[in-house]
């Protein structure tokens, strides 16, 4: 370890060899690696999208997203998943956020039949308070599941049943119900209002992806 | 003069990062709330321990004073960032549960001051001795830890193996016919476990010295 001046010349050399090493070796891991960690992600997105919708059995559904530059701008719909199955398109898949929640955005997945009713509803990431506005959460009560089979128009009225709907609330929290509903509402319109329009996006997709294909 | 039981026997016990130096705090509460976390972030250290001992011992005649904290941080990173990749792409599960952790191994001070006060100055062999006694020291703590916190947090044991060893894995989960105190799953629960464990190793050292002292008196 000397430290003369030459040394310089010699520290600049190792450190430049050493860095071709180091690079080298990340190169080497991640073109390794890399094509089972896409295929990891992409098994997990599927996995998480299907949760909110209808399996058919024995057609495990594949998800294609929606370009995001062709969505039209939304309070709510973040991004649309088409979900793709042998026999065509099961249901669309929105993430949705509904921004008012009592502290902060309540993040959602909302599964919708190609004619408008909803499949299931999960909320996946949320700050609402524990004990109170995080029975909204799958794991801690079936809150969640009484939107199952709803659409708009049915009920008639999308509100808390203290509001004159017919939607249960929570103990204790009045705002986080009343976010999620708003928000659930404003997806189906959504999806009332641009449905036709996330077809012909997604017959677009499918093409264009075809002739890559080819 | 150093033998490798020698070397072995300080990362272990006498010298362990842990419980002597309280280095690698930071991923030792974090991820130490379930065994299968425990064993995943310590092998993931001690792979990176061993491999940045063993490059910078080879190196060690190459060095220059000036420039050899920036390189020990540089080769950890490497070998840190290339450990990351592979438990993304072979564990992902486990990844995603304790992936925020895996990049933290670099501030792990125990790896740098293996480096630093034995790799560099030694030959390959008693730096692979050393990084082996030291990494499986770590390693060990963290599966006790968990063992502890899982236990007495979740009334489980050895749960989510699967995701490390696929189906079979599952077989390995002992469920304790209690629901466990939520406590030892959060932060405080693991410095409950790491002062249970200071407090039983400085006992059993006092307790042998004390032995050594009536031994020679008699």
């Amino acid at each position: 370890m000397a430290t003369d001046q030459p040394s310089r010349i010699r520290s600049l050399l190792l450190v430049i060899g050493v860095s071709i090493g180091a690079a080298a070796l990340i190169t080497g891991t991640y073109e390794f690696s890399f094509e089972r960690i896409l295929a990891n992600e992409r098994a997990r997105l599927i996995e998480n999208l299907s949760s909110v919708i209808n399996r058919r059995p024995d057609a495990p559904p594949d998800a294609l997203e929606i370009d995001p530059d062709a969505l039209p701008e939304d309070d709510y719909v973040r991004q649309v998943f088409a979900m793709l199955d042998s026999a065509g398109l099961n249901a669309w898949v929105y993430s949705a956020v509904a921004p008012s929640g009592y502290n902060g955005p309540i993040e959602f997945l909302a599964g919708v039949t190609p004619v408008g009713e909803i499949v299931r509803i999960r909320v996946i990431q949320h700050r609402e308070t524990p004990g109170l506005g995080d029975a909204i959460e799958d794991e801690k009560s079936d809150w969640a599941r009484q939107f199952d089979d709803t659409s708009l128009g049915n009920p008639a009225m999308w509100a808390l049943e203290s509001a004159g709907g017919t939607f249960d609330g929570l103990t204790g929290a009045t705002v986080t119900p009343r976010a999620v509903i708003a928000a659930i509402e404003g997806v189906l319109q959504y999806h009332a209002v641009h449905a036709a329009s996330l077809s012909n996006a997604l017959e677009a997709q499918r093409q264009t992806e075809a002739m890559q294909g080819e | 003069m150093n033998s490798t039981p020698d070397w072995l026997q300080r990362g272990l016990w006498s010298e362990n990062p842990v419980l002597v130096h309280l280095l690698g705090l930071c991923p030792l509460l974090a991820v130490t709330n379930t065994v299968v976390n425990a064993l995943l972030l310590g092998a993931a250290t001690l792979v990176v321990l061993i491999a940045t001992n063993l490059v910078v011992s080879l190196l060690r005649g190459a060095l220059v004073r000036s420039v050899r904290i920036p390189l020990f941080v540089l080769i950890i990173a490497s070998f840190v960032t290339s450990v990351d990749l592979l438990i993304d792409a072979w564990f992902h599960d486990l990844h995603v549960l304790i992936g925020l952790f895996i990049p933290l191994i670099v501030t792990n001070c125990t790896i740098l001051a293996q480096a630093e006060t034995v790799a560099s100055r030694h030959s390959p062999g008693a730096a692979l001795a050393s990084a082996v006694g030291t990494g499986a020291g770590f390693l060990g703590v963290l599966i006790a830890l968990g063992a502890i916190r899982e236990l007495l947090g979740r009334g489980t044991l050895f749960s989510g193996f699967e995701m490390l060893l696929g189906e079979r894995g599952s077989v390995l989960e002992i469920n304790l016919p209690f629901d466990g105190a939520l406590a030892f799953v959060l932060a405080p629960g693991a410095f409950f476990g790491l002062a249970a464990l200071l407090v039983l190793r400085n006992t059993m050292i006092a307790r042998s010295a004390r032995h050594t002292e009536t031994t020679t008196e008699s």
